[in-house]
């Protein structure tokens, strides 16, 4: 996706803002009301194209996340939505068939435990690397960390106490626990966030490596889940998509880095 | 939460709230993030929804108002981390500027401006620069006046130079941003 997309252009007073393409875009805006703004629209330039990037993104978003948003749309498509009953009645039937994977999102953080699943709660994992050099940034997702780099893990858990860790899972599958470097899980209180004990250097295997911060609803010990996720086994850690069941009344949250070498 | 409604919503509504959230967030990552969350305030919040006169507005503010709250967050933890660790944090990975081309001067991180100028500056500044609304249109969506709006941004602009001014002796002194 370019940053096109996000641009910012001043607003003219005539020109009409994001909020009014979007609800154009949707639907939200139709009929006799919609008419001024495509009467604007057409005679615009800048407007055109600001259009037609909104929908870009939405285009975009839909060819990688099918069940986002609805499918993809053009100028043209935006000006006839409203009208055609028929185009509506195969959008519902699009939608009502991605039901389950549009839900998905939702629970994507969230394991199956029923104990677990309030809403709201949101195990989230933030990882802080050390370059050689000395500084300290955040390592973003599919972000790249050199050997001898060293990370630290933060977590925060929703509405409940939990036990914390964090597994990885490197390039040749070898699975670690990073965090904590103790018999027990980290034993965090409700909407605590905390910054793990202890730093860990990563090592020189190269490749994907994949970050795993389990909360767990009860007292685990790192062996038992180390042994668990050791059953599942490292290449299919790596290889499946959120959630993996790993048999324990724990959430999940992962993500990727890859871990490369220096130029 | 109730499937269908929620569902329905998303699909219509998804692209909107993902595209703010990245615009303000700056990554995937954080967009993603920000849908769920967006979508699970309205689910839990679905009377109130439903009786709002635009969806797209309603969406709007609990965006925004979720990504400062994220901004906010991060500027924190990244402070947390440099108490933990003694080191010097360099510029936010997350870090969003704001660009006006008829006030060059303003280029600021968001998120430090967060921490600095009041939130309801922010909020109606990141409508007109970056959603590119009127005056009116955020009068509007935020339930105020239009001479309210015009007040606040001035008073944004003069903050937000305030602190890029501050900035610039920083960097012309050799101090960290």
């Amino acid at each position: 996706m370019s940053s096109d997309e996000f641009e910012m252009v001043l607003p003219t007073s005539a020109c009409l803002s994001d909020l009014a393409l979007d609800q154009l875009i949707t639907g939200e805006t139709a009929g006799t009301r919609a008419a001024p703004q495509r009467a604007h629209i057409d005679h615009c330039g800048a407007c055109r194209r600001r259009l037609k990037a909104l929908e870009q993104v939405a285009v975009e978003l839909f060819r990688a996340h099918p069940t986002l948003g609805s499918s993809p749309a053009s100028s043209e498509a935006t000006r006839e939505r409203g009208r055609s009953v028929r185009s509506r009645a195969r959008a519902a039937l699009a939608a009502a068939s991605a039901a389950a994977l549009a839900l998905a999102l939702f629970v994507a953080f969230e394991r199956t435990e029923p104990s677990l699943r309030k809403k709201g709660s949101v195990l989230t994992l933030d990882v802080f690397i050390r370059r050689a050099d000395g500084r300290v940034e955040p390592l973003l997702p599919k972000g790249s960390a050199f050997p001898g780099d060293a990370l630290r893990f933060q977590i925060s858990n929703g509405a409940s106490e939990a036990h914390v860790a964090v597994l990885s899972v490197d390039g040749a599958g070898a699975i670690t626990l990073y965090a904590p470097n103790a018999p027990e899980l980290v034993p965090l209180a409700a909407h605590e966030r905390r910054l793990l004990e202890g730093s860990v250097v990563l090592d020189d295997q190269l490749g994907r490596e994949r970050l795993l911060a389990f909360s767990c609803a009860r007292r685990v010990s790192s062996e038992q889940l180390l042994g668990a996720a050791r059953a599942i086994g490292g290449a299919e850690l790596q290889r499946s998509p959120e959630p993996i069941a790993i048999g324990l009344p724990c959430l999940e949250r992962s993500f990727f880095f890859y871990k490369v070498r220096p130029e | 939460m109730p499937c269908d409604w929620t569902e329905q919503l998303y699909r219509r509504y998804g692209t909107v709230v993902y595209r703010r959230a990245r615009a303000l967030l700056g990554s995937d990552h954080a967009a993603w993030d920000a849908v769920q969350e967006v979508f699970m305030r309205a689910a839990r919040s679905e009377s109130q929804f439903r009786h709002a006169s635009s969806p797209t507005t309603w969406l709007y503010r609990i965006t925004t108002n979720y990504c400062f709250n994220v901004l906010r967050d991060n500027r924190r933890r990244h402070a947390l981390l440099a108490d933990a660790s003694s080191a010097s944090l360099s510029h936010s990975a997350h870090a969003f500027t704001i660009a006006a081309a008829s006030f060059p001067e303003l280029r600021v991180n968001l998120a430090r401006v967060l921490d600095q100028v009041p939130q309801e500056l922010c909020e109606i500044a990141v409508y007109y620069y970056v959603d590119r609304m009127s005056q009116d249109e955020i009068a509007t969506l935020i339930g105020t006046s239009r001479k309210t709006v015009g007040n606040r941004l001035r008073e944004f602009h003069r903050q937000a130079a305030k602190l890029t001014a501050l900035e610039h002796s920083d960097h012309a002194a050799g101090g960290l941003t």
